[in-house]
């Protein structure tokens, strides 16, 4: 599923100082293609993961529209937008995600059991993915107990688990040694190669190497 | 595999939610103990009215002037008075006067002639109102002579044989509770107290020697004819019958009404004290267990759930810690007054007669519910909250 954004822009109201709106989002078009690893890189505060949020209908913008598809997510209710979100749309979001009242498979497994139950079918698939990223023997601790390399990997499974048509990942690969890296944007790498929209925000320059396509974020302004 | 993500919370924290069950306990313990501890206390004064059953009760002077009238009547410390019948007869026939019986008084002792030491009132079974449509409850064949029907706290039971001043005595019948004092008084027919009263001045054991026990009373009981007042004839009675004194029985059990309401009003002020306590502490709890996890709700939304699935976790989490402290703390206080009453009645020194068992069930029922509406008032305030997170913001890291 291709995403479009057309025009959006997001500005924030600063609670105080003399300038009190602040344009995080210069109004931008940008499409995320299917079947490829979109790198989106810039330094802290560029607006990268405000991008990132608003793809995800996260957060509403100041103007312009999303695209999933041919759905317009800010066109949709809170309870249509988050359940388009569960079915078609995966976020890793940054720092560790987890919940601790869950093992780490129920964790994976929560995209189903949010809003019904995992059978068969798709715990197997929660396993393998566990597997694939290498913490298979972590599967029933707690989340408590991993590294956050481990922790990070488990947020992915979670991403993938349903399968879904646009990948978002917010600096997947923070704090992460190259070995947990690599994992992750091989993983990310395979998501795109099975032919989701994968977009990874990061500010690592060791990203580049697996991105389909590259693109930088400068003061809200977007360039290839 | 399903996941009860509410249920799963509470069992990650077992501390937080014992805390919150604790206090969802505490709050129907005193809801449910304190409101079925006033609505004993107001069956109790019921059934007192019930038992006393008449609007007027004539004694002699003597009787009400001296203070013992209540203390015998009321509180069924055993003590007696008499006075001739021939004021018997003079108050049926004063005007006004509907039904009309009278009963008799008889203190037995602790000492070799008596089974045990109580209240022994006599009644006619021709003309009672008052004390036969209650032992028919009990008992539905008549009182033969040497027959007694015991109150319910009395330790005999039916077909034990109690002594009162050398006579041998058949227990016919043992009374429900009644929560009053008649719970540990013996009644029995106008014949057999007056073969009683005759065998005690025999034995010189009665304070009113030189009485003939077949002319005289000790009490009467009175209900106003159709078209008069209770004061008019009252009145009328104290104006014309000498060395009699006619009460009200409302009047009697004034004071036991006075007690009753200012012991509800307390219990009631520390019902809505301990109630206003929780419940500070049951939203401030919610507060803290739901911002402690804001981050995972955040991560909740991130996954899809809406804001009306944030919303219903963390009123399920309430609920449940709310069906839970409900259940044990309406539990205990079931079993606490039950185990307790005794002790409570002779505290509180009012009649005190637990309700019957639907009574009992509504309340208790409706005590859960108004724990499980204020912890779900008190979580829902969270639960708003929670649900209009900014999602991005609580993720959003340095680096975006």
């Amino acid at each position: 599923m291709k995403m479009t954004a057309q025009g959006l822009t997001k500005e924030y109201a600063r609670k105080s100082g003399n300038a009190n709106r602040f344009t995080a989002l210069h109004p931008l078009d940008f499409t995320l293609e299917t079947g490829a690893l979109t790198v989106l890189m810039g330094r802290s505060g560029s607006g990268k993961s405000t991008l990132l949020n608003l793809l995800a209908g996260l957060m509403r913008p100041t103007g312009g529209t999303v695209l999933a598809g041919e759905t317009d997510l800010f066109a949709l209710s809170d309870r249509e937008l988050s359940a388009f979100r569960n079915a078609h749309i995966g976020v890793i979001p940054q720092g560790q995600t987890a919940i601790y009242s869950l093992s780490v498979l129920e964790n994976v497994l929560l995209p189903y059991t949010l809003t019904g139950s995992a059978e068969g079918e798709e715990i197997a698939r929660a396993k393998a993915l566990l597997e694939r990223l290498d913490i298979a023997g972590l599967a029933d601790i707690s989340p408590a107990d991993l590294s956050g390399g481990e922790l990070r990997r488990m947020a992915i499974a979670r991403a993938l688990v349903r399968q879904p048509e646009i990948l978002l990942a917010d600096e997947p690969t923070a704090d992460l040694d190259d070995e947990n890296t690599a994992t992750v944007c091989k993983a990310l790498q395979a998501a795109a190669g099975a032919g989701a929209a994968v977009l990874m925000v990061t500010h690592e320059s060791g990203a580049e190497a697996y991105a389909d396509r590259m693109l930088t974020m400068q003061g809200g302004v977007l360039s290839e | 595999m399903k996941q009860n993500l509410a249920y799963r919370n509470l069992k990650a924290k077992p501390v937080r939610t014992a805390i919150l069950v604790v206090l969802t306990a505490l709050l129907s313990l005193t809801v449910c103990g304190g409101t079925l501890l006033v609505s004993s206390l107001r069956t109790g004064l019921s059934s007192l009215e019930a038992r006393l059953g008449a609007d007027i009760m004539v004694v002699p002077y003597e009787a009400k002037t001296k203070s013992n009238l209540e203390s015998v009547v009321l509180q069924g410390n055993p003590g007696y008075f008499y006075m001739d019948m021939s004021r018997y007869e003079k108050i049926a026939s004063r005007e006004g006067v509907g039904q009309i019986s009278a009963q008799f008084f008889l203190a037995s002792t602790s000492s070799g002639c008596c089974s045990i030491p109580v209240q022994i009132i006599g009644f006619d079974p021709e003309t009672d109102f008052t004390i036969t449509p209650w032992i028919r409850r009990s008992y539905g064949g008549a009182l033969e002579p040497g027959d007694i029907v015991v109150g319910n706290d009395l330790n005999a039971f039916v077909g034990d044989t109690l002594t009162f001043y050398g006579v041998d005595c058949r227990v016919a019948a043992k009374l429900d509770k009644t929560g009053t004092y008649y719970d540990a008084a013996v009644f029995t027919s106008v014949e057999t107290i007056q073969q009683l009263i005759a065998s005690s001045l025999d034995k010189g054991m009665n304070d009113f020697a030189g009485i003939d026990p077949e002319r005289v009373v000790s009490a009467v009981l009175i209900n106003t004819a159709d078209g008069y007042s209770i004061e008019e004839v009252l009145n009328d009675i104290n104006i014309h019958v000498k060395k009699v004194k006619a009460v009200q029985t409302k009047e009697m059990i004034a004071g036991i009404s006075d007690s009753l309401r200012g012991t509800s009003d307390l219990i009631g002020v520390l019902i809505a004290a301990v109630w206003v306590l929780g419940l500070v502490i049951l939203l401030l709890a919610f507060t803290m267990s739901v911002n402690e996890r804001r981050r995972e709700f955040a991560v909740l939304r991130v996954i899809g759930a809406s804001q009306g699935k944030l919303a219903a976790v963390v009123m399920q989490e309430a609920m449940l810690t709310g069906l839970c402290g409900a259940g044990i703390g309406t539990g205990l206080a079931l079993i606490g007054v039950a185990a307790f009453r005794s002790a409570l009645e002779a505290q509180l020194g009012l009649p005190f007669l637990l309700p019957g068992a639907g009574r009992i069930c509504l309340i208790a029922v409706l005590s859960i519910l108004a724990v499980l509406i204020a912890g779900t008032a008190a979580a829902a305030v969270s639960a708003y909250r929670i649900s209009r997170i900014d999602t991005a913001l609580i993720l959003r890291g340095d680096n975006g």
